[in-house]
């Protein structure tokens, strides 16, 4: 019960209750309770306002319709009519993406006087999800009335949250004014591109304007989710989360836009080490090849300090300040490298040329592996933990026989540091590996008893034939010492929520006979939706898979006949709760399909629901073994930025053989192996060498 | 009366106050200059809580068949008369003598006593005796729109069946954001309405909300909340009302008496020989296995009245001369009351259309 201190002429209209206004207290700052004999006044002042600003835009407002799409299965009709808004007067209509969603045989618009007028895409902002149209008008067209964006004061800086917005459009066939009411609940969204309101967003809103009172246009409406928020762009309409592009952005990006140019987000080239994105640290744990980062000078090490004159403190922020940036613009990027603090201007491109990913042929020692921990126990020699030199960095229990460090590096040997920069962890050496040039020699600076040593090394690419030979000492040296009573066994895997039947076959952890101590990957393996039993499944996995040192989960599809796509999150569940059960290292977690196998049958559903959730589920697989036949889902591929250490093995004699499809995988950075054929020891064998460095 | 007694208090011409007399307030409130030059009445009137609330107590939840195969066996209405009849969405719930529960958890039995096929209207009443003499808050049907685009509204409804035992109905609050013809998608999901319909921004229409009452900030009915529909141009659910101004005509004949749909028991049976019956019009039903086997056509005999008239298979027949036939038994009834040499009209559903027919010996 506050009363507002104000002119008495004011105080009777100022006195309003808002119990179901809480929203537009940010319009008036103090909410007067009690006294709500004037909130009708309130609310129908409100209801008139709100048609005055949507009538000063109407004749802006047009509906978009795409003519001859195909029916996808979403909710959304892919040929929803959606709205647009004319930003010039010559024929120019800015709307959403969901126009262009799919293929169509026409872009219709319907101005607002009802006629409709054909339009070509000129210009697109994928980064933001908008299309500039083009209208065919002809020459004796009625004049159009446009919007002039750029002179909205509605800039990032004069958005409240908690202001009212309202949205509009128009609806049916008559063209209706058709309005939705709000609040501005957050800025910088969807990585600073867009603001949320939390008005009820129907399709038919998409492209449209939202509005504040003042009849400023706030922005553009678009079809899209939060990260966690599926496939599906559309997935959250009216449900008070919604989105829109700010339309001072906009009027900044219509420029391009009406060169017919095309706006992509814009790529950087550089990898932030740490496993956590909100753990404080922005140390960069690699550069990639030919980017700009590399071409800014940036290297591993370097500490980044501002983004864009933004201060940065997390691998998120870094993400969060880089995300309104597009391909082409120039970002000013300040960095410490030892106590120097420097800044560099980087042009951001559109795509960065793909990785080439390589290996060198370490084999981290079995003490050091610990997936969650990025500590590195001492060697046995018994040195000082403190002494710097003599700790962190990579104690090998190996190499990869005839691979580049095959020769020059020993069991025991302390790997330190990789070109000059420290290595931090075995997760820090795979990204440089994964983003170095493989072209270039590397400088390997080690410790061999109480030596230092230097030797460089050209490192070999992952790409290619994948070579069993090879793995004969990998066996060796993650196979050492299997005290012949640990004892391996099938148990179900259940999960609250998750309906598909799974089952593990691992070592027993807490067996008092002896503990399986063998580093060891996980394969998880699709049944075909027609096995229902994947406890009998596992059967003839045993002794290969006890021998190999490689657990087995195997997962059912929900419903006999079919996988469907939504099952990839209880897929990627169930493997991150067998991975923690059997210890593997989240470096060697392979998805498999069942026609991998050389007697398997032909490629079917399960073959490509693997490769549908290798590729959408974020980094919960570092491979994924496949036949080359199977036929590729459509998959949206998660836009997180961050590195994919996947790699692909087709059971293929050679490169000749590949599925068109795999070009894609190659530019997504994702190299691929061939081996023919492959048999349940190779498979196995296979996932063991994903641990190699 | 609570309800009536304060729409009939809105209809007085109320002290109107200028909102010139309040602009530097409203600038602020609205902060800006578009509401200038625009002169809006704001009438002194009771709070929204208070008439909302008083809204909230001619509202009333539905309950009858249902239950199986994802079916919700409850729905939404609202008073129209003080004598407790009741307006509701037409629907399966509809199919045995539904239960009406009001605000206070008052449950009576109820009749179907007027029905709108192509409105999905269907008013309920409940036994004047039982009630006692006392009269129940109700909804005027208003005679001017009392609403537009913009205009904040609240619905109250049943969704989810929320509201158990003697709660009343929920209120939820938003906008109406358009007035357009309802474009509804067939097939699963159907409803012969195809007139104007207030589209909302608030996501009313859910299970259960059928028949609810949309009111404005004064209490007043805007509309009825219609049945879950998708919208056939998106694909996705529709929130809308079917406005007051349209289920006027229709409330108002069946409370006037002009127009029922409760089986015509005055009229005797005739013999048989003089009364119509299921041959004589050519009509073959799909067998009567339940207490109320609903009127499905099975087969039309050939150069009946009922080919004639271009009656099909699968055909649902709704009313005879302009009666409920509820049932088989209804409508076997129904016709032992009719010469046999008089015209049938029936009131047909096929699909999600009505058609009227008229059968002719």
């Amino acid at each position: 019960m506050r009363n507002q201190p104000s002119p008495s002429n004011c105080r009777s209209l100022l006195a309003v209750v808002c119990s179901a206004w809480i929203g537009w207290a940010g319009l008036f700052g103090t909410i007067v309770w009690g006294q709500d004999s004037k909130t009708l006044a309130f609310q129908t002042a409100m209801a008139g306002h709100v048609r005055d600003v949507a009538q000063s835009i109407l004749d802006s407002v047009v509906t978009i319709e795409v003519v001859g799409v195909s029916p996808t299965s979403g909710e959304v009709r892919q040929d929803a009519p959606t709205a647009g808004v004319i930003v010039d007067a010559d024929g120019l209509v800015l709307t959403s993406a969901q126009v262009t969603r799919g293929e169509s045989a026409s872009i219709l618009v319907v101005l607002p006087d009802g006629s409709r007028v054909a339009a070509n895409v000129l210009g697109r902002d994928e980064h933001r999800e908008l299309v500039l149209l083009e209208l065919a008008l002809a020459d004796d067209a009625p004049p159009l009335k446009s919007i002039d964006l750029s002179s909205t004061q509605s800039t990032a800086a004069s958005l409240t949250v908690g202001q009212t917005l309202v949205a509009v459009a128009r609806y049916g066939s008559g063209g209706s004014p058709m309005v939705s009411s709000g609040i501005l609940s957050a800025v910088e969204r969807l990585e600073g591109i867009a603001i949320q309101t939390d008005a009820r967003i129907s399709p038919a809103f998409y492209g449209g304007p939202l509005l504040n009172l003042n009849g400023d246009v706030a922005g553009i409406l678009i079809p899209a989710t939060g990260g966690a928020g599926g496939q599906d762009p559309s997935a959250w309409y009216d449900s008070g989360v919604a989105f829109a592009v700010p339309s001072d952005v906009i009027s900044d990006k219509l420029i391009r836009m009406r060169r017919g140019e095309s706006i992509r987000a814009g790529r950087l080239g550089f990898v932030v080490g740490g496993k956590d994105p909100y753990a404080p640290g922005t140390k960069l744990a690699a550069v990639r090849v030919r980017s700009p980062a590399e071409a800014a000078g940036l290297q591993v090490g370097d500490e980044i300090i501002q983004v864009g004159g933004r201060a940065v403190t997390r691998r998120q922020e870094i993400k969060l300040a880089l995300g309104p940036f597009d391909a082409g613009d120039a970002v000013d990027i300040e960095f410490r490298r030892k106590d120097q603090t420097q800044t560099v201007v980087v042009k951001l491109v559109e795509s960065i040329p793909p990785l080439q990913p390589v290996l060198l042929g370490l084999i981290a020692s079995n003490d050091a592996a610990s997936d969650d921990s990025a500590a590195v126990s001492p060697p046995e020699n018994g040195q000082q933990a403190d002494d710097p030199p003599d700790s962190g960095g990579i104690v090998l229990g190996g190499t990869l026989d005839d691979s580049p460090a095959a020769e020059a590096l020993r069991t025991g040997d302390r790997v330190l540091r990789l070109d000059g920069a420290e290595i931090a962890d075995e997760e820090s050496l795979r990204q440089q590996l994964w983003t170095a040039d493989p072209d270039a020699p590397m400088e390997i600076q080690f410790v061999r008893g109480d030596e230092p040593m230097t030797i460089e090394l050209s490192p070999q690419r992952i790409e290619g034939e994948w070579r069993t030979k090879q793995m004969t000492s990998v066996e060796l040296e993650l196979s050492t010492s299997i005290p012949s009573d640990a004892s391996w066994d099938i148990a179900a895997l259940r999960l609250p929520e998750v309906v598909n039947a799974a089952a593990l076959l691992s070592p027993i952890t807490d067996d008092e006979s002896g503990v399986d101590p063998r580093r060891r990957g996980l394969l998880v393996w699709l049944l075909p939706p027609s096995e229902r039993e994947p406890e009998q499944a596992l059967q003839q996995w045993r002794e290969p898979a006890k021998k190999a040192g490689v657990p087995v989960l195997m997962i059912a599809s929900a419903n006999e006949g079919r996988w469907r796509p939504l099952e990839s999150e209880a897929v990627t569940s169930l493997s991150t709760a067998a991975r923690r059960r059997c210890e593997a290292d989240s470096a060697a977690i392979v998805i498999a399909g069942p026609a991998v196998l050389a007697d398997g049958d032909q490629p079917g559903p399960a073959d490509s629901m693997a490769i549908a959730v290798a590729l959408s589920t974020g980094k919960a697989f570092s491979g994924l073994a496949v036949a080359s036949p199977t036929r590729p889902p459509a998959v949206r591929l998660p836009s997180d930025g961050g590195l994919r250490m996947l790699r692909v093995l087709f059971p293929i004699g050679n490169a000749d053989q590949l599925p068109p499809w795999s070009s894609r995988l190659t530019e997504l950075g994702f190299p691929i192996q061939t081996h023919a054929p492959v048999d349940q020891r190779t498979l196995l064998n296979w996932v063991q060498s994903l641990l190699v460095l | 009366m609570e309800v009536t007694r304060r729409a009939a208090m809105h209809r007085q011409p109320a002290r109107a106050i200028g909102l010139q007399q309040h602009l530097p307030l409203v600038a602020f409130v609205v902060t800006t200059a578009l509401v200038v030059g625009h002169s809006r009445r704001l009438t002194g009137q009771p709070s929204i809580a208070g008439d909302v609330s008083a809204a909230q107590t001619a509202a009333v939840k539905i309950y009858g068949a249902g239950g199986l195969g994802g079916l919700e066996a409850y729905q939404s209405g609202f008073l129209v008369s003080p004598l407790g009849h009741v307006a509701t969405a037409w629907s399966y719930v509809l199919d045995v003598d539904p239960i009406v529960i009001l605000h206070d958890g008052r449950r009576f039995e109820t009749q179907i006593v007027g029905f709108e096929p192509s409105l999905e209207l269907a008013v309920l009443k409940i036994d004047s005796a039982e009630l006692g003499g006392n009269e129940l808050p109700f909804f005027r049907m208003p005679d001017v729109e009392v609403a537009k685009w913009g205009d904040s509204v609240y619905a109250i409804s049943n969704l989810f069946g929320i509201a158990t035992g003697n709660e009343p109905a929920s209120v939820m609050q938003g906008r109406i954001a358009a007035r357009a013809d309802l474009d509804a998608r067939r097939g699963t999901f159907q409803t012969p309405y195809r007139g104007e319909v207030f589209v909302l921004d608030l996501i009313a229409n859910n299970p259960g909300a059928a028949g609810g009452a949309l009111v404005n900030a004064r209490g007043e009915l805007v509309g009825m909340l219609g049945k879950e529909l998708r919208d056939r141009l998106t694909g996705v659910w529709l929130n809308y009302a079917i406005p007051a101004s349209i289920l006027r005509g229709p409330v108002g004949d069946i409370l006037a008496g002009r127009k029922t749909v409760l089986p015509d028991e005055s009229k005797p049976k005739l013999e048989r020989g003089q009364s119509h019956d299921l041959v004589t019009l050519g009509l073959g039903l799909v067998p009567d296995v339940m207490e109320s086997t609903p009127v499905f056509i099975d087969y039309i005999a050939d150069g009946s009245p009922a080919a004639g008239a271009g009656l099909r298979p699968d055909d649902l027949i709704l009313l005879v001369d302009g009666r409920r036939a509820a049932h088989q038994r209804a409508l076997r009834d129904q016709l032992s009351r009719m010469d046999r040499r008089d015209n049938v009209a029936l009131v047909i559903q096929r699909g999600s259309e009505i058609l009227n027919v008229v059968l002719r010996p």
